[in-house]
Parts: C-alpha cells; structure tokens; sequence
C-alpha cells in the first residue's frame, strides 16, 4: 500500500470533520469510530499502560479487550473504537483524574 | 430513561435483530440495545461471495436491510448503549448514550462471541490486532491496519481476512500458524490446520480459503500427512505457511518485524528463526460466546467444548431455565450468520409464544430452518458443531429430568 | 495444657490464631476449605478504624489489635501495604452531626481525641470534597492494610513455625469423645487434637449446629465497586455518617425504610490506585450477587460526597459477607458444653482490625492461659443462656 491508510470506497463519503488527539489537530470522517480515525491518521498508541508505560492500542476493534480506551470529551475510559467521532471531539490518552481540581 | 416495553434484545446483530423482527410482527413492543451506535454487530464485517447462490454476502447491506425493516415494524434500536447488569426480574441498566433502566416482560440476549487471547512476546505493541479488528477495520470502517501485515492463524476466518485484505490493497506478508503456545495447543499444529480446512473445503466462500482448503482436501492422501510436505504455497497472491508459525513480535513502540519458524507436522519449533518487516501483525485464536450477561442474569452455565466453551445452558427453542429470558446467537455457540439469523427467528417466535402470542412460522419449521441453514453455511467455525448442539439437547433433557426448568 | 491444636478456617481470625498458637510452640493445623482468605477477609475493605468501634469492649479489643498492627511487618517479615494515615467521618446533615457529635464525646472520654473540623477544614484536609459538607471527624491514629496480605503473611509465619496448613479442605463433623470434642473430620479424614477453634466467620454456625450448638452469627451482605486505577488522593480511611449509621443501627428503624440495603460511603485506595468504593448492609442470606440498585446507590453516595468522581470508571464489583452477631460483638472463647471445643467468629465490619487481636487471645485461651485482657464480653454463653 502507498499513500494513506484510508482504502478507496464505492460508497460516497461521509463529511470531513477536525478533532484533536492530545492536542494535536488532525482530520477524520464523521460517525466513523474514534479509534479508525486515529489508524486512518497512523495513529497507532492510543494510550501508555498505566503500571509499565508500555504503549497500547487497539487490539479487538470491536468492544471486548478496552484496549483502545482514551479520553474523550473529558470522560475517562471511553472505547474508542466504539465511539463515533463528531466535529470537534477531544481525545487524550492520559487519565487527566484530578479529583481536587474544582 | 427508566421505561418498560414487552421485550428487550440485547446485541444487534443478524440474531438479536431477526428475533425483534419476528416479535414485533407478532405484535410485540420490542427495544434492542447495542453499545456499538450501528446496528448488525460482526454481520458488518462480512463481506465475501457465497459459493451456494454465487452471490456476494455484503453483511454490511443485510444489516440495514434488517435495521430497516425492524424499524418499519416499530422496533427501537439504542445504539450506543452498554448493557451493564441485568436484574432478577429481567430488567436491564444501561450506560452510554441513553442510561437508564430497561423493565421488559421478556429478555433475549444475542450478545454474540469474543476472540480467544494468544500471547506471543511483544502481543501488546500498537499494530497487533485480533482477526476480527482486521475484518471491521478493512470492511467496515475502509481504514488499513499496516501497510504491511501478518496474519498468524490458518482457519477459515483468518484466510478470509487475509484475502480481504489483499483485495483491499493491503500488502499480506504471509498468512501462518499462530503462535504455539498452551492455550493454542492443537491449532497451531501443521495437521490439525490442514485438517480443519479440509472440513470446509467445498463451501469455502472466497478464493483463497478455497484454494488452500482444496490443497488440504484435494486429491492428497492420506490427508493430514502428505499435505504436509509443502511449506509454502501461494494463492491468489498471499502466501500461507502450513509449516511456520509466528514467534514474537518486535519493534520499538509499534510493531516493526515479526519473528517466524518452522513447525514440525506435531506442532513442535524447528529450526532456526528468521524475521521479516511488517508494521501489523493480526492474530486468530477462534472464538468463544461472550457470556457475561448470560452468568450475571443468572442462567445456569455449562460446558461444552463443541460449542466453543462455556455456553448458557437452553433448550430446543433457545428458552433457558430462567422464565421469559432466552438465548440466540453465538452466545448459543458458534456458527456462521445464516445460523444467527435463523436462531434469532426461532427465538423471536419462542419469545412471542411465550407472551401469549401466535407466530405465523411453528416452532418446527423455525427449528428445522435453523439446522438447514447449518448445512448450508460457508463458514463452519466449530467442527463437531452437530454433536455439540446433540450435547446441549441432553443436557437440557437432564435438567428437565431434574426438574431445574422454572418455565 | 493443650499440646495440639487444630484450627478451622483459614480467614484473618483462623490464620492469626494458628500464627500464635505457632509461635508459642503449640503443634497446629489449620484447615480451610478452599484457600487461604477465600471468605469475608478476601472480599473486603481495608480499614483499621477505631473511630467507628463503639466505646467499651469493642473499642479496647480495637485498641489492642491496633497496637498489635503498629509492628505487624516487621514481626511477619511482609509487606503488608500497613499505613496509619488517620481517618475522617464525613458529616452531611444537621441529624448526623448531633449523632456524631454525642459519639465523639464518648470516644474522647474513652481516650481518643478525635478532632471535629469544620467542612472548610474537611476539603482543605481532603481535596475533592463536595461544598454541602458540614464537617468531619478525624484521628490521626486510624490505619489501613490489605487483608489478603495479612492473612497470607499469618499463614505463611504460621508454617514458619511449624504449623501445617491444609487447603481444600472442608470440616464437616466435630469428633467428640466422652463429652469432649477431640477433633474433626474433613473430606472423610479425621484429625485428632486437645482442642479446637472454629474461626469459620459467617459459616460458623453451619458447623457448631452438627454438634448442637446454636449461635446467632448471620451474614450481612456487603457490595463494593472497584473503580480505574487513579493517581492517589485519598490517604486516610473515609467513611460517612450514613455509614455509620446503617451499621449502629437496630433493625426495623426508620432508616431502614429510607435506606433498605444500608447503603453508606466507606472509602480506600488500594497500593494500586484503584479506590474500594462500599458499601451496603443487607441481610440476604448467604447471597454473594451484585445487584445493580446497590451498585447505583452506592456509586450516588460516593458521587454526592467526591462531585469529581463522577467522571470515573467503575470497573467491577464484589460482595463479601459480614459475620453479623445481634449485640455488634464477637463469639471468642470456649463453648462451654463441649470441653476442647472454642469458637472465635462474628467480628461483623471489624474482622480486619480486630482479626490479629482475637487470634492473639484466641491462641491463649485455646491452651489454658489467661486471655491477657477481658473477654468476659465476648462469651458465647451471653447469646445461650
Ligand atoms: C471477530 C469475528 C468475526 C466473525 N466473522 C464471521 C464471518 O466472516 N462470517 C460468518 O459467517 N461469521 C463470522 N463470525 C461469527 C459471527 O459471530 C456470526 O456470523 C454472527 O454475527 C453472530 O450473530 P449474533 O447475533 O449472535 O452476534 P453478533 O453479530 O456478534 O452481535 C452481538 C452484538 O451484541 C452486542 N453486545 C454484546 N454485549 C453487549 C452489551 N453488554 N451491551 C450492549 N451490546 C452488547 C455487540 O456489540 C454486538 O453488536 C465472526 C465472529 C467474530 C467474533
Ligand atoms: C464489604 C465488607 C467490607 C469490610 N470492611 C472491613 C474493614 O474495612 N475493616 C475491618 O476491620 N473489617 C472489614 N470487614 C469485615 C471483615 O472482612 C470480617 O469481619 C473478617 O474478614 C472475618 O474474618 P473471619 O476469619 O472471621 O472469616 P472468613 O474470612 O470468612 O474466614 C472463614 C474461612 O472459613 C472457610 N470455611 C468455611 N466453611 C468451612 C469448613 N466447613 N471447613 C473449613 N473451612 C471452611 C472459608 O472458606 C473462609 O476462608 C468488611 C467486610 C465486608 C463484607
Ligand atoms: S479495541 Fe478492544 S475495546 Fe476497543
């Protein structure tokens, strides 16, 4: 393969929308999973393991192992290969929990 | 949200949303619950030419034909909705997008099957996937998963990913054994490979799974030994080992290289190992149903390794022990959609029954439907499905004999 | 003098005792029926908490075992995650600060001096605080431990010294001689000693019944939520009036109608950095389910007292059982009927911190020493005469 890793489609394709991963402006297709929009931009490490730092990402695609998992939108824990991406969204890797921050 | 509705699916997919067709027609009030937002859970994903009608099985069209269709019927779809817990009395919790409560007089779970874990060092970098994130990302969501990508599994999903992926434009690498390990045990050995794809070798529904199953199948005999004299073969472009197997995976943050060797006809390593660049590497393990709900409802579990493992223990219409809760799918054990599909039929009509409500399809014919859609499946994913589902029917008997039915 | 002793029930009461016993050169065997801490002490919080022990018996026997926990780890040579990072009651209603109050005052008489900090002071002490909160209490002198810890280190300093340890195994008879109890039975094999100590918590009354014994230990359930692993904020044990409340409480109350599964706010943080988030106080039997109005009740209190945890994942939860007695206090002693028959269960909420205590005590009596502190309130005959 050359290029991207977005495949060519039959189907029309739905609207660009902008979204941030840690900050980072990128591009993706709105209604498709987070977690494809990320692969479609090379993003592979979603996240570090919390205990060894060990980079992680996507490992099941569909629900089951919580690999993918990320902020978004200021929720922790959130499946991002269960959730559409929409105009806007913020996703980070780290847990940002502060339980004192007002 | 806190509501109540005659019957609650949980999980969209060709089972859950067949079974609410059948019960809405029977003029039940009828609310399926999935926590992916699109309606046809792996049906999405499937996308292949069936070798019986030599049409395309486009998972992704039947799904919204089926979506289309429960909703014409007054079915209401939540998508985006995680089910959490479900109560003594048949209730439902709900997080996600709608959270609340769910209260329905009767209770189908389709929540489908989960892929088996197959460790291998370095199994945790970003880039090794499991097979069916292979298949949704390719077929679904149109994204690569590498540039360059190994499959390490050789059973009929894993070839037709691998082809999938092929045709997509992805560079496959090479399609081997997975790694060997404990839980692996009998499917990474070279025999044991050829001889499961032998099994679905005329009802293959893709080139390359049937090449490869013909090659096993084929005019070689004895089977199992002579096929093993060649290593490598190529078909339609990708490349299968029959004789390697993944070894570890390396790279510094992300996949960058897979490690290989040669496997002996038993399954043992030989020989010395040999590495090769690849950015992904996607592992098959076989499934299991996903049970969660199933144990946490309540319903009595038991074993039955044809099946694929751990199962809720039913009965001949897919009821279980539990009044008004019921079973269809691959929580059921392992098969193909057209079983799914034929299951969620017999269900929803067992559902409606139980409701007191007729059905225009008997629980005959929903029942002999779901065994000639059996028969005709292009993908078999347990061998001994027959006799597992022989099992479970004696089981069943037992537990009546034992007087454990509550219904 | 009792040479050989055996010991049922390899929870934090069972193995304490059987590490004593040990210790002093007595020849023990414990028996368990599945593995070490498979009970209550494996499906529990981890507080050492004497502000919540009612002044007088209880709150000396805390004392003591509290005491004994100060040095716990060097003597067990364990890690045992011990950490005396002070206690607090969180206050949320006019109603409970008088209770709490009144409790406070009997507390400092006993000895303790517990502080009572204004709401302000509460946030300032503990970040995360919800604004409605009218106060809180706080000792520095409570502490934390993981149970699993303690009763593996028992165990293993048990064998240490001797002891034989044999899991997987379950009494199902006491063996009696001429009036005497001179062992037990488990898995058709009998063993035979000079004495021995049910320290079976919730399932102690299933075995004295076999020998017609009655006592009225009773299981009071509790459900905990185990959240994500989150940096550490929480240093200290935390428990709310509620809390406090559901467990002094006497049943068929009006708090019971209002709060029929007794649900109150306890609060830990395990080494890991997930936080234990109970709890509830059910009398259900020997049920060991979740359920999920529990699970919502609890995780409402717990959001209602930290607004922030709101945006926090649960990601299981358990149940345990508390070996519950009608007067909130333990059975330790012998059973008087039955020469060489002891019994040491019912420690309820507070079998963690008082576990090491009673099994100190225990150990004595089972071999014909004195007890070294009053156990006069813990005598089985208060329930049988
Ligand atoms: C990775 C994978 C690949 C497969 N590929 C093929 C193939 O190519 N060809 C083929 O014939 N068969 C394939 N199968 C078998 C497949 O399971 C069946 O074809 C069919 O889809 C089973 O239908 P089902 O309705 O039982 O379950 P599924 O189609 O799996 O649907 C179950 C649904 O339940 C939902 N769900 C589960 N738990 C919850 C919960 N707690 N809350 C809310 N929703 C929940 C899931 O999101 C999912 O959408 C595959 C299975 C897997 C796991
Ligand atoms: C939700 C919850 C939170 C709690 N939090 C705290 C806290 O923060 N601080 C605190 O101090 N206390 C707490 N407790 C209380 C504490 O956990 C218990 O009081 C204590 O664990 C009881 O210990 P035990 O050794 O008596 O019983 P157990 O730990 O239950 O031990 C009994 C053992 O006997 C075994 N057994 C049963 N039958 C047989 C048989 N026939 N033969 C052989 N073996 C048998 C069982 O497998 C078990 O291992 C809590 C309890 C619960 C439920
Ligand atoms: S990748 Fe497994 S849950 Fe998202």
């Amino acid at each position: 393969m050359s290029g991207g890793y977005r495949f060519p489609s039959d189907e029309p394709l739905a609207r660009q929308v902008r979204f941030t991963f840690n900050e980072r402006e990128l591009v993706g297709l709105e209604g498709e999973p987070i977690a494809a929009a990320l692969l479609a931009n090379g993003v592979r490490t979603i996240r570090h393991d919390d205990s060894t730092g060990e980079p992680r990402g996507v490992y099941c695609g569909i629900g089951h192992c919580f690999e993918c998992r990320a902020q978004v939108d200021g929720v922790n824990g959130v499946r991002t290969c269960l959730t559409p991406l929409r105009e806007g969204t913020r996703v980070a890797s780290v847990a940002q929990w502060d339980v004192a921050k007002k | 949200m806190n509501d109540a509705c005659d019957v609650a699916v949980v999980g969209a997919g060709p089972a859950g949303l067949v079974a609410a067709i059948e019960a809405a027609r029977a003029g039940l009030s009828v609310t399926v619950v999935d926590e992916f937002p699109w309606p046809g859970g792996r049906l999405l994903g499937q996308l292949y030419t069936d070798p019986r009608s030599h049409g395309r099985w486009d998972g992704r069209k039947i799904s919204r034909q089926l979506a289309q269709e429960a909703g014409e019927l007054g079915v209401r779809i939540l998508g985006g909705a995680t089910v959490w817990a479900v109560g003594r009395d048949l209730s439902l919790e709900l997080s996600g997008v709608p959270v609340g409560t769910l209260r329905p007089q009767a209770l189908l779970l389709a929540t489908g099957a989960a892929e088996r874990a197959l460790p291998v060092p370095g199994w945790t970098k970003p880039g090794v996937v499991c097979v069916g994130a292979a298949q949704t990302f390719t077929n679904v969501h149109h994204v690569a998963i590498g540039r360059r990508v190994l499959v390490a599994g050789i059973d009929p999903l894993a070839l037709s990913v691998a082809m999938e992926m092929h045709h997509a434009g992805v560079d496959v690498a090479g399609v081997v054994l997975p790694p060997v390990s404990t839980t692996s045990g009998a499917l990474a050995s070279p025999e044991r490979a050829v001889a499961r794809l032998a099994d679905v070798a005329d009802l293959a529904p893709n080139g390359l799974l049937r090449a490869a199953a013909r090659l096993a199948a084929g005019k070689l005999s004895p089977l199992a030994v002579s096929a093993l004299r060649f290593d490598l073969v190529r078909v339609g472009g990708v490349s299968i080992g029959f004789r390697t197997a993944l070894v570890a995976v390396e790279g510094d943050g992300r996949v960058e290289s897979a490690t290989l060797r040669s496997v002996a006809p038993d399954g043992t390593l030989v020989g010395p190992e040999r590495r090769i660049e690849v950015d992904a590497v996607c592992i098959s393990a076989g499934l299991y149903p996903l049970t969660d709900l199933a144990e946490i409802a309540g319903c009595p579990m038991v074993e039955v390794e044809e099946l694929g493992g751990l199962v809720p223990l039913h009965g001949p219409g897919l009821e279980t022990p539990l009044e008004r809760l019921f079973v269809a799918g691959n929580l059921t054990g392992i098969e193909g959609a057209k079983v799914a599909i034929a299951q969620g039929r017999q269900a929803g009509c067992s559902i409606a029954r139980s409701l007191g409500r007729a059905t225009l399809v008997s629980p005959e014919d929903a029942a002999r439907a779901v065994s000639d859609a059996r028969t005709s499946s292009p993908f078999r994913f347990q061998p001994r499905i027959a006799a597992g589902r022989a099992a479970m029917a004696e089981l069943w008997q037992q537990a009546i004999a034992r007087g454990d039915q509550s219904a | 003098m009792a040479e050989n002793v055996i010991v049922v029930g390899g929870g934090i009461v069972g193995t304490s005792t059987a590490y004593y016993l040990a210790k002093m050169g007595i020849h023990v065997t414990l028996i368990e029926a599945q593995d070490i801490a498979a009970g209550t002490s494996g499906a529990c919080d981890r507080a050492i908490m004497l502000q919540s022990k009612a002044p007088g018996p209880m709150l000396q026997l805390g004392l003591h075992g509290a005491r004994i926990y100060e040095t716990l780890e060097d003597e067990l040579e364990a890690d045992l995650e011990y950490r005396r990072g002070g206690g607090m009651i969180l206050i949320e209603t006019e109603e409970e600060m008088t209770a709490i109050r009144e409790l406070v005052e009997r507390q400092r008489q006993a000895g303790l001096d517990i502080a009572l900090l204004s709401g302000e002071q509460a946030r300032e002490l503990q970040p995360g605080l919800g604004a409605h909160l009218l106060g809180t209490t706080w000792w520095a002198g409570d502490a934390e431990v993981n149970p699993l810890k303690v009763c593996f280190a028992m165990a293993q300093a048990a064998q240490r010294a001797g002891a034989a340890i044999r899991m997987g195994s379950k009494v199902t008879a006491l063996l009696s001689e001429r009036g005497r109890v001179v062992g037990v039975e488990a898995e058709g094999k009998r063993t035979y000693a000079d004495a021995v100590v049910v320290a079976l918590g919730v399932w102690t009354p299933l075995l004295l019944r076999t020998i017609g014994v009655e006592l009225p230990i009773v299981p009071r359930k509790g459900q905990i939520l185990v959240s994500e692993r989150v940096p550490a904020f929480v240093s200290h044990n935390i428990l709310s009036g509620a809390y406090i409340a559901a467990k002094h409480r006497k049943d068929g109350g009006k708090e019971e109608a209002q709060n029929p599964a007794g649900v109150g706010l306890s609060l830990g943080q395990t080494g890991s950095g997930s936080l234990l988030i109970g709890g509830s106080r059910e009398f259900v039997g020997f049920d060991l389910s979740t359920t999920p109005q529990v699970i919502r009740a609890i995780g409402q209190s717990a959001v209602r007292l930290f607004p922030k945890m709101a945006g926090m994942r649960v990601i299981r939860a358990f149940a345990g059982l508390r070996p519950y007695t009608p007067d909130g206090r333990p059975v330790i002693g012998p059973v008087e009927e039955w020469p060489g028959l002891y019994v040491a269960a019912g420690h309820e909420g507070d079998g963690i911190a008082l576990g090491p205590a009673t099994g100190r005590i225990m150990a004595n009596l089972a071999i014909g020493r004195p007890a070294g502190c009053d156990v006069a309130p813990f005598a089985l005959s208060r329930f049988t005469q």
